[in-house]
């Protein structure tokens, strides 16, 4: 006995919540916008005209109604949705709003040449750190560069040595010599 | 002072018109006289006995006299039916002039409530003829049709519709 009345009771229960699904869905439950004024038409609330041509127009209030009939244009209208877009009121507003969702951000990905490791090694280098690299590598490049220099010069003052050595014996054979590395020290040089 | 009355006009105008007689002309001075004063608001009754339908399907009538609203006391309602005399009809139809004949109002310039409470209106008053059982005579029906006739159980008047409002 009191197993069959648990059994009723439940069933009663789900058709309970089937029925009022089904007049939920029936009832507006959503607002829709008023075709004259572009106001918000609540639920409950405003009044829907079908023409004979089967247009439907939904005037939120008798006001919007009584001007639909009447013939006025809502574009003439001051307080009307259309009129504020016709004559372009809040617009800069939007713009702004708009302007502000679209940052880009560094889109982190690896390369051929740089892995992703790399890449962020390099971009979470703090400056400091990169001003000391960058000063290390020109340093270098100084160092190699003196180092050329004193080597040429070295050779040069080894070659007019000899030449000072061997003035005696023969000065036409080693005239053209020590023009030949001069020239080439010279190339070197610039 | 203008005001005021007019708008205790629109206020008396759904509950106590229909006792004046103002029936069909009122809506007859359409809008398109449309004057920008609003005193000219349109009060829109019922369909009662002498109003002028239109008939919307293809059954052979043009034009219908109400001659008695079934069911209200009032006069007839979007989706109510009506008893009505054939004024006006095509040469070759189902229906000839003078006829008796049972029709459903589906269109009615009156408004009328939805469940949501909302109200809907139509442009005009018109009417699909239908037998004493309920079926529609023709076969075809024009224009927008309201959902109102579904609980009237008129299902078959929706089924011939083209367009649902």
């Amino acid at each position: 006995m009191g197993a069959s009345r648990k059994r009723i009771t439940e069933q009663h229960r789900l058709e309970y919540k089937f029925l009022t699904l089904i007049e939920e869905w029936m009832y507006k439950v959503w607002t829709e916008l008023c075709r004259f004024s572009g106001a918000k038409i609540y639920p409950g609330k405003g009044i829907r005209f079908v023409r004979s041509d089967s247009q439907v127009f939904l005037f939120s209030n008798s006001k919007c109604k009584r001007y639909f009939h009447n013939r006025l244009k809502p574009s003439k209208l001051t307080w009307t949705a259309m009129y504020r877009k016709q004559h372009k009121k809040d617009i800069a507003q939007e713009a702004v709003r708009k302007r502000r969702r679209t940052t880009k951000k560094p889109y982190s990905r690896s390369i051929v040449g740089a892995t992703l490791e790399v890449i962020q090694k390099k971009r979470s280098e703090k400056p400091e750190v990169r001003d000391a690299a960058r000063e290390a590598a020109l340093r270098e490049i100084k160092e190699r560069i003196k180092k050329t220099k004193d080597e040429k010069k070295a050779k040069k003052a080894e070659v007019v040595a000899k030449q000072q050595k061997t003035q005696g014996k023969g000065n036409v054979p080693k005239g053209g010599a020590p023009k030949g590395p001069k020239l080439g020290g010279g190339g070197g040089k610039r | 002072m203008a005001a005021s009355f007019a708008s205790r006009c629109y206020r008396v105008g759904r509950s106590l018109m229909d006792g004046l007689q103002n029936f069909s002309n009122l809506p007859s001075t359409s809008r398109e006289m449309a004057c920008g004063s609003f005193l000219y608001q349109q009060q829109r009754t019922f369909i009662q006995m002498r109003t002028v339908l239109k008939v919307v399907d293809n059954s052979g009538a043009k034009k219908v006299m109400c001659i008695q609203p079934l069911k209200g006391k009032k006069g007839a309602r979007l989706g109510d039916t009506i008893i009505a005399s054939v004024k006006e009809a095509m040469p070759n139809g189902k229906v000839k002039k003078g006829k008796v004949v049972y029709g459903v109002v589906v269109r009615a310039a009156m408004q009328r409530g939805r469940c949501d409470g909302s109200e809907v209106k139509f442009d005009d008053n018109a009417v699909a003829l239908v037998d004493k059982q309920g079926q529609p005579i023709g076969t075809r029906v024009f224009g927008p049709v309201p959902h109102e006739l579904r609980q009237k159980k008129h299902v078959k008047i929706l089924t011939l519709a083209g367009h649902i409002a």
